[in-house]
C-alpha cells in the first residue's frame, strides 16, 4: 500500500483550482440570470444609472414652473439637446441613448411637441463641438431658429472620480436645463447623482 | 485511517495525484514574452500588419475591428500590445486619421478597464500560486509607467482624430492616475510630462484655458518644452490659474524671484491672429520586454541578499550546499530598440525642433531594477517549495524507489509549472518626442521620420484650428 503525504497532493490540487479559472464565459439574456441587470459591472454609467437620475431629473421638472408655463402654451415645440460629457469616462453613448429616454417622458407627459434629435444631425455635431461651459444667448437664439423649437432640454455630467489604494471611486452629477430659445435664459435646473465605485 | 492512501471510490490516492499532476502540466503553459516573440519580430523586421495578424491570433479575433469577447487572462495586455500595433499601422497610412486610431483607443479603453479592476484586486489564490507555483499564476499588475502610458498614448489617438471630447476624458482619467501615483507609488512621474502637454493641449484646444494651464504647469514640472511658452502667455491672457513655473515661462517673472514677487513688467501674449497649430507626436523603438531566464542559484543569492527572508536564504544556502538545486528561473529585461536614435520633424521642408524626449525604456528599466529582487525572491521560496515538497512525497511514501520516483514527479510538475512572469507591454515606444509649430491657414507638408521610417503628409489647417500627425514606429 502506498502512503502518500497530504501536502504535495494539496499543491497540486491548488493547481487544479487555479486552472478551474481559465473557462470560458457564457452568453445569457438578462432574464436568464437574476439580478444581471442590478448588477454593477464598472465605475461607468449602466442602464440603471441613467434611469435613475433621468428620473429624479424628470420627477422634478413635472413639478417646476415651467410645465405650467408650457400647459398654457399649447404644446409649444421642444429639442433635446446632447449632454455634455465632462468626466473621465467614455460614456458618450450611453448620454446619446439618455436623449432618446428624455424625449420618451416628455412625449408621453403630453405637455410640449418634441422635435427628434434624429432629425437634427447637423444641429447635434454642432452642439457636440461646442466646448463652452454656458451657452450664449445668440447661438441658443440661432439654434431655434434652425430647428424651430421653442425650448431646448441639454445637460452635462460632471465626476468627481478620486482613487485611494485599493478603491476607485466615480460621483455622477447630471445637471438638466430647460432653455428658452429665443432669450437663452435657463427656466429649469436640477441636478441628480449617483455614484459607482470599486470598493473591498 | 489517516495517511492511508484511499479515498472514497477504492481508488488509490495515487491516481488522484496522477490526475492532479496532470493538470498541474495542462496549467503550465508557455510564458508570455514565448506568446508574443512572434508580433515583436515581425515589428523588428518592419512588418507592423504581421505583428497585427499574429496578435488577433492571440486575442482569438478575425480582424482588429474585433474587440474580443473575454477579456481576462493575459488579454488585456495583448489588447495593448495590439494598441500600439494599430497606432504603427495608422501612421503609416495616407489618410489622416485611418480606422486603426479608433480601434487603438478602443483597445487601450478596454485594458485601461481590465487593468484598473485587476490593480484594485487581491487575489488570495493568485498569491498562493504565485507562492507556491509560477510569477504569472494570478492576474496582471501594470507597472506605474504602464498605467500612465495608457492614457498619454489613447490622448495621441483621440487627438490625431480631432476628438477633443474623447481627449479631454483620456486627460482626465491621466490626471486620476497622476495623483494616484504621486500619492503613493511615487514612481514613473517623469513620464507625466509628455501626458500633460497633451492634455493640456486637449484643452487648450477645447477653449478651457484654466484646465490648460494647470496641464501645462505639470508638463513643465517635468520638461522644459520651449514651445509652450507661446501657448502660455496667451492662456495667461484669458485664465486665472497661476503658479510661479508659468509666469516664469511667459517672462512675467524671473527664475530667482520669490514665489509671490510682482511680474517685472506686463508680458504681452503673442499676436491673435488667424494662425493654427500643429502639433506632432514621433513615438519610436520599444521599451525591452521580458525574457525568462536561467541564473546559477549562487548567484540569484547574492541579488536578493536583502529581499530573501533569513529561513528561506538559509535554506537555499543548505538546498544549494547539498547540490539538490543549481539553477533558479526568473524574468529578465531584454534589449530596449531605438534609444539612440534622432527622430525628425520637418515643416514646408524646413526642420523644426523636437522636444520633451519621454523615455520610456528608462523608466520601464528602474520599475525592474525597483522589483527585481522580490521577483528572484519570490524565484527561490518557489524553488524551496519545491524541494520540499518532494521530500514531503519521498518520505511520505516510505522511501525506495517508487518514493523516489513520486519525489521527483512532484519536483518536475512544479518546476514545469513554474513560469517566470514575462508579462509586460512590451510594444510600447522606447520614446516620445513631440514638436509644434504655429502656422498661417492653409495647405502645409509635414515630414517625419524615426528609425529609418519616413512619413510626407499634407495637412490643411483651417483659421484658427489645428492638426496633430503622429508616427510610431516600434522597431
Amino acid at each position: 500500500m502506498i502512503r502518500i503525504h497530504r501536502t504535495p497532493l494539496m499543491l497540486v490540487s491548488l493547481v487544479a483550482l487555479a486552472a478551474a479559472g481559465c473557462g470560458k464565459p457564457t452568453p445569457v439574456r438578462g432574464e436568464e440570470v437574476a439580478g444581471l441587470d442590478e448588477e454593477a459591472m464598472g465605475t461607468g454609467l449602466d442602464r440603471r444609472d441613467l434611469q435613475k437620475m433621468l428620473h429624479d431629473n424628470m420627477d422634478a421638472l413635472q413639478g417646476s414652473a415651467v410645465v405650467q408655463r408650457w400647459q398654457g402654451e399649447n404644446r409649444p415645440t421642444l429639442a433635446v439637446l446632447p449632454i455634455r460629457n465632462d468626466t473621465s469616462e467614455h460614456i458618450d453613448s450611453a448620454l446619446d441613448s439618455l436623449i432618446s429616454d428624455v424625449e420618451t417622458v416628455l412625449i408621453n407627459g403630453g405637455h410640449v411637441r418634441v422635435i427628434s434629435h434624429e432629425n437634427q444631425g447637423a444641429l447635434v455635431e454642432e452642439v457636440k463641438r461646442q466646448n463652452t461651459d454656458a451657452f450664449d444667448q445668440s447661438t441658443v437664439s440661432k439654434w431655434g431658429r434652425q430647428v424651430g423649437a421653442k425650448y431646448f432640454v441639454t445637460g452635462k455630467v460632471f465626476a468627481n472620480d478620486e482613487r485611494r489604494d485599493d478603491e476607485r471611486r466615480v460621483q455622477y452629477t447630471l445637471f438638466m436645463q430647460v432653455l428658452e430659445a429665443e432669450t437663452g435664459e435657463i427656466l429649469f435646473q436640477n441636478k441628480a447623482s449617483v455614484t459607482k465605485a470599486l470598493v473591498r | 485511517m489517516p495517511g492511508v492512501a484511499t479515498n472514497g471510490s477504492g481508488a488509490p490516492r495515487h491516481s488522484r495525484l496522477s490526475l492532479a499532476l496532470a493538470a498541474a502540466f495542462a496549467l503550465g503553459c508557455a510564458g508570455h514574452a514565448a506568446e508574443t516573440e512572434g508580433a515583436r519580430n515581425a515589428l523588428d523586421a518592419g512588418r507592423p500588419k504581421e505583428a497585427l495578424r499574429l496578435l488577433n491570433e492571440r486575442l482569438d479575433v478575425a480582424s482588429a475591428k474585433d474587440a474580443p469577447a473575454k477579456i481576462s487572462g493575459d488579454a488585456s495586455l495583448f489588447l495593448l500590445d495590439r494598441a500600439m500595433v494599430l497606432q504603427e499601422v495608422a501612421s503609416e497610412s495616407r489618410e489622416r486619421a485611418p480606422a486603426e486610431y479608433q480601434w487603438s483607443s478602443r483597445d487601450l479603453e478596454l485594458a485601461d478597464k481590465q487593468i484598473e479592476v485587476l490593480d484594485l484586486s487581491r487575489g488570495a489564490m493568485a498569491d498562493i500560486g504565485r507562492y507556491l507555483f509560477s510569477d504569472d499564476t494570478g492576474a496582471y499588475k501594470a507597472p506605474t509607467y504602464e498605467k500612465l502610458m495608457i492614457n498619454t498614448m489613447n490622448l495621441v489617438s483621440y487627438l490625431v482624430r480631432a476628438d477633443l471630447n474623447g481627449a479631454r476624458i483620456e486627460a482626465r482619467r491621466l490626471a486620476v492616475m497622476q495623483k494616484f501615483v504621486a500619492e503613493h507609488e511615487n514612481q514613473g512621474a517623469s513620464l507625466t510630462g509628455p501626458g500633460s502637454y497633451l492634455a493640456g493641449f486637449a484643452f487648450e484646444k477645447s477653449g478651457k484655458p484654466d484646465e490648460a494651464l494647470r496641464f501645462y504647469d505639470e508638463a513643465l514640472q517635468y520638461g522644459a518644452f520651449e514651445s509652450l511658452s507661446d501657448p502660455v502667455k496667451r492662456l495667461l491672457a484669458i485664465g486665472s490659474y497661476r503658479t510661479p513655473r508659468l509666469r516664469e515661462v511667459a517672462g512675467e517673472r524671473k527664475a530667482d524671484a520669490a514665489p509671490d514677487a510682482p511680474p517685472a513688467e506686463p508680458s504681452s501674449p503673442p499676436p491673435d491672429d488667424e494662425s493654427g497649430e500643429i502639433l506632432v507626436v514621433v513615438n519610436f523603438g520599444r521599451v525591452p520586454a521580458k525574457v525568462a531566464k536561467r541564473i546559477p542559484i549562487g548567484l540569484a543569492l547574492t541579488y536578493v541578499s536583502g529581499a530573501l527572508s533569513p529561513t528561506d536564504a538559509s535554506r537555499a544556502n543548505y538546498l544549494a550546499a547539498q547540490g539538490l538545486v543549481t539553477w533558479v528561473n526568473y524574468p529578465e529585461l531584454g534589449k530596449g530598440r531605438g534609444a539612440y536614435e534622432t527622430p525628425g520633424f520637418a515643416l514646408d521642408g524646413a526642420w523644426q525642433r523636437l522636444e520633451g524626449t519621454l523615455a520610456v525604456d528608462e523608466e520601464a528599466r528602474k520599475a525592474w531594477e525597483d522589483a527585481k529582487g522580490a521577483v528572484i525572491a519570490s524565484a527561490i521560496t518557489r524553488m524551496i517549495t519545491r524541494v520540499a515538497a518532494g521530500e514531503a512525497v519521498r518520505r511520505g511514501s516510505g522511501g525506495g524507489i517508487v518514493g523516489a520516483l513520486l519525489s521527483l514527479g512532484t519536483q518536475a510538475t512544479l518546476t514545469a509549472v513554474d513560469t517566470p512572469d514575462t508579462r509586460s507591454w512590451a510594444t510600447l515606444p522606447a520614446r516620445v518626442a513631440i514638436g509644434r509649430v504655429r502656422v498661417a491657414p492653409g495647405t502645409h507638408w509635414v515630414d517625419l521620420e524615426a528609425r529609418g521610417v519616413r512619413k510626407r503628409q499634407a495637412v490643411t489647417i483651417a483659421p484658427r484650428g489645428f492638426a496633430v500627425l503622429n508616427l510610431t514606429v516600434l522597431r
